[in-house]
């Protein structure tokens, strides 16, 4: 029997199934700022912990579950949101003397990595490397971020949700440094945020 | 303040200021271009004395990132003009003239390059912010040039310090202490060359005057919380202590051109700083939450 129509029948196959795999979609998402919560911790002359927020912020993610180099988070914050419930206090960080929000609108990260490290227990973690650009000033940071839940929201809205706590240092941004010094307020700030994603498109 | 805030913002500045001063007698130097000199030197080392609290002032310097970072730049280009257009010989005075027209016009194009209202604002709002500001610096700089040099040739230097001092005051209390430091820094600036020089020259420093002080009340009301109102009082102030007198004053006996002099100073000062410490006292708005 003549071999050649089966191996060009595998080879169809084959082609056919390897495209399949490179057209697999992932997943785009646009960030739900309803659901979005940036909260941040400095310490105050060493008496207490003073919390804030931004109350601003957008971004979208690529989830790509087949190749995980695909997968990115973009993340942009209105500085002029910050906020820490006393106006005086978030005035003064919002000028020249901390954030200089005026010259510097927006807080942006932008994600260069991403690797999946499925946990035995609880949730998948992913390993995030980046650039926030805060201050004017870009650096590379990396934190782990867990995947929460994936689900239909109430609208039948396909959602992905996230949660991560990291720890910067003001100074390594520029941030009142030599102005202010550590006692009195501290270097190192807290940052916790959870956001949702809504599925916006299959991604490119 | 700290004792290496007091270094930078005050002694080292008025130091550097007296040492170009006195080292421009022996290398003859004239004295409107020593003048001008040890005001602009002064200035730099003081920000860049500041700047070294973060540890990097010559990254600071090299590849400035914040507004103000631009301001030694601009000291020293303004310096350039003034040494251009009143010691060189033509055509390279004209080029001093030139120099200092692209610097006030491309002065405010920086300053607020990348900010929230370079962002905002539309093509024609920007053209038209960037134009007036221009326009106010270049009036505040040939203002300050054109005056008589005998005119009260030791009391405008000085009502220039305490303008310069009580600007400082004002700009802290608007909410952004480094720019007060900055005011600090040129008022020490200005108190070193006064203090070493024989013979003041203000008119000759109006550049360098116009550039930092005029910068950071742009600064101030731009990226932090001084009302226009006490800008242009703060301005007022400057130019009425340190310019030239309206003709008409010009037959009145000295004495009662010095006290006008003085007194025409202090009143806009007077109101921005009032009017600044009076913001600052008035009660925070009160808790919804507790009555």
């Amino acid at each position: 029997m003549n071999a050649r129509p089966k191996v060009f029948a595998f080879v169809i196959l084959a082609a056919t199934l390897g495209v399949t795999r490179l057209a697999h979609p992932a997943d785009a998402y646009k960030i739900d700022p309803r659901h979005t919560s940036i909260i941040f911790s400095i310490g105050h002359a060493g008496l207490s912990y003073t919390y804030g927020m931004f109350l601003a912020a957008r971004g979208n993610y690529v989830i790509d579950e087949e190749n995980q180099a695909n997968t990115r988070f973009d993340l942009e914050i209105q500085a002029d949101s910050l906020f820490t419930n006393d106006k005086e206090r978030d005035d003064h960080l919002k000028s020249p003397d901390f954030f200089n929000t005026r010259q510097y609108p927006t807080i942006t990260f932008e994600s260069t990595s991403c690797t999946v490290t499925n946990t035995v227990d609880g949730p998948p973690r992913l390993h995030i490397v980046g650039t926030l650009t805060m201050h004017g000033v870009p650096r590379q940071i990396e934190f782990d971020m867990d995947f929460l839940a994936e689900k239909r929201g109430p609208r039948g809205d396909q959602r992905t949700g996230f949660f991560c706590q990291l720890e910067l240092k003001r100074s390594d941004f520029n941030i009142a440094k030599g102005l202010v010094d550590k006692t009195s307020v501290g270097d190192v700030v807290s940052v916790t945020i959870s956001f949702e994603g809504v599925r916006s498109s299959a991604a490119n | 303040m700290h004792q290496s805030e007091l270094l930078y913002v005050a002694a080292l500045p008025l130091a550097v200021a007296a040492i170009v001063t006195l080292a421009g007698r022996p290398l003859r130097l004239n004295a409107p271009t020593a003048w001008a000199m040890s005001v602009a030197f002064g200035y730099v080392a003081g920000q860049l004395g500041l700047a070294t609290r973060t540890g990097d002032a010559l990254s600071e310097f090299l590849h400035p990132r914040e507004a103000a970072g631009w301001l030694p730049h601009a000291v020293l280009l303004a310096l350039c003009a003034t040494i251009l257009a009143i010691g060189a010989p033509r055509p390279w005075n004209r080029a001093g003239i030139a120099l200092a027209i692209l610097l006030i016009i491309g002065l405010p194009v920086r300053l607020l390059h990348g900010s929230a209202y370079d962002l905002r604002w539309t093509l024609l709002e920007k053209s038209a912010a960037i134009s007036l500001l221009a326009i106010a610096l270049g009036l505040m700089w040939l203002a300050l040039a054109s005056v008589t040099e005998a005119d009260h040739r030791r009391l405008r230097p000085v009502l220039l310090i305490v303008v310069t001092c009580i600007i400082a005051v004002v700009v802290s209390l608007s909410g952004v202490l480094v720019y007060g430091e900055l005011c600090g820094v040129l008022a020490a600036a200005l108190t070193g060359a006064f203090l070493a020089s024989r013979t003041p020259h203000v008119a000759a420093s109006a550049g360098v005057v116009t550039v930092s002080l005029g910068s950071l009340t742009l600064l101030s009301s731009f990226y932090a919380e001084l009302t226009p109102t006490n800008a242009a009082l703060l301005i007022t102030a400057i130019l009425v202590a340190a310019g030239p007198i309206p003709a008409v004053m010009s037959p009145r006996p000295e004495r009662l051109k010095a006290a006008l002099r003085v007194a025409l100073t202090l009143l806009p000062l007077s109101i921005a700083l009032l009017q600044t410490i009076a913001a600052n006292r008035a009660p925070a708005a009160a808790s919804p939450y507790w009555q």
